[in-house]
């Protein structure tokens, strides 16, 4: 049940055909992960906050530099030195003190994803390296939560929505990982775009609206301007899904 | 046959971030090797030491994504074929 000033914030989302206050409720009543307090990180939880998503559990281990502050908009030039999770969750509770935000400053590792990620709708893949993606792919895989995927890199971006059981994973179209690099270019309107379309996917999940970025990777192009997407299919030898039974379409 | 290739993304040692070319070739992988000899400094970005597509690009081809075995499929002439790499910020 939403309050009257809970329908007075969101009254213009609500309004949306087929959101209405069920949808809001939903919202409300969901448990979103998200794996990184960077670039991508601040744009999803930022507009994830502001939707009303019920609870937001951020997973980073990093400290705030001020190389960060060109794209990581959570974070401002007093946190320097401060902890990302902490210095985001002061500014998303400041956004919209509604919501529940669950701050862990850890490293997301083979050990403990499982742990950190059970009991979530929903993962977020807002992370800065391949590795980390591939483990939080597997671990939504065997948990069967549905991950959205994101990165980014100087001016261009990387989105794919995946459901457990139904649709392409992101092994399914890609294994190995670039060569390793100390740090990527990266300007911030990219995050913000790239992050905005997990947001987006994460709402529509939730509310049970729209048609998901499911087997189609969307490759953006922001020197360009140009969102170019490819049909992805299941494969079914990855190594990754292959073994789940296919639940139905998506 | 002749089909257009474009390859997507910073990884390219080239300044544009999209660079197209011309092609011919009967197969999806013969018109990958008529690419990196018109833009051979690509080729050691594309390929692995085994001389295989590098497990981080993933090839389409009229912007449907193939595996690795499909490298073999027929091409037809106006195809379009992608060349997509990951990219790993955040």
């Amino acid at each position: 049940m939403l309050t009257r000033d809970e329908l007075r914030r969101y009254d213009r989302q609500i309004m949306i055909r087929g959101f209405g206050e069920e949808g809001q409720e939903k919202l409300k009543r969901a448990r979103v992960f998200i794996a990184g307090a960077g670039g991508l990180g601040s744009a999803v939880a930022t507009y994830l906050a502001v939707a009303g998503v019920g609870i937001i559990r951020v997973v980073d281990h990093d400290k705030v530099e001020l190389s960060n502050l060109n794209r990581q908009v959570l974070h401002w030039d007093d946190d320097i030195g401060r902890s990302k999770v902490n210095s985001a969750t002061e500014k998303l509770k400041k956004l919209n003190q509604e919501v529940e935000i669950e701050a862990i400053d850890e490293m997301i590792a083979e050990a403990n994803v499982s742990q950190l990620v059970a009991g979530f709708d929903l993962i977020v893949d807002a992370m800065d390296n391949l590795p980390t993606r591939y483990l939080l792919n597997k671990a939504a895989l065997e948990m069967d939560i549905p991950f959205s995927h994101g990165a980014v890199y100087g001016f261009e971006g990387r989105a794919m929505t995946i459901i457990p059981g139904q649709t392409a994973c992101l092994f399914c179209v890609y294994h190995g990982v670039t060569p390793p690099k100390e740090k990527f270019p990266v300007i911030g309107v990219t995050p913000a775009v790239i992050g905005c379309i997990q947001a987006t996917e994460v709402i529509k999940y939730i509310v049970g609206i729209g048609q998901l970025l499911t087997n189609r990777l969307l490759v953006y192009d922001g020197l360009n301007l140009e969102f170019t997407e490819f049909t992805v299919k299941r494969d079914q030898n990855c190594e990754h899904c292959g073994h789940l039974v296919t639940k139905g379409k998506k | 046959m002749n089909a257009k290739v474009y390859f997507h993304g910073y990884i390219s040692p080239y300044p544009n971030l999209v660079n197209i070319a011309e092609v011919s070739g009967n197969t999806v992988s013969e018109c990958l090797d008529h690419f990196v000899n018109l833009y051979p400094r690509i080729k050691k970005v594309l390929f692995d030491e085994n001389g295989k597509v590098g497990e981080y690009f993933c090839i389409a081809v009229n912007k449907d994504v193939i595996s690795a075995e499909e490298l073999a499929k027929p091409v037809k002439d106006g195809d379009e074929l992608h060349i997509i790499p990951m990219i790993g910020g955040g």
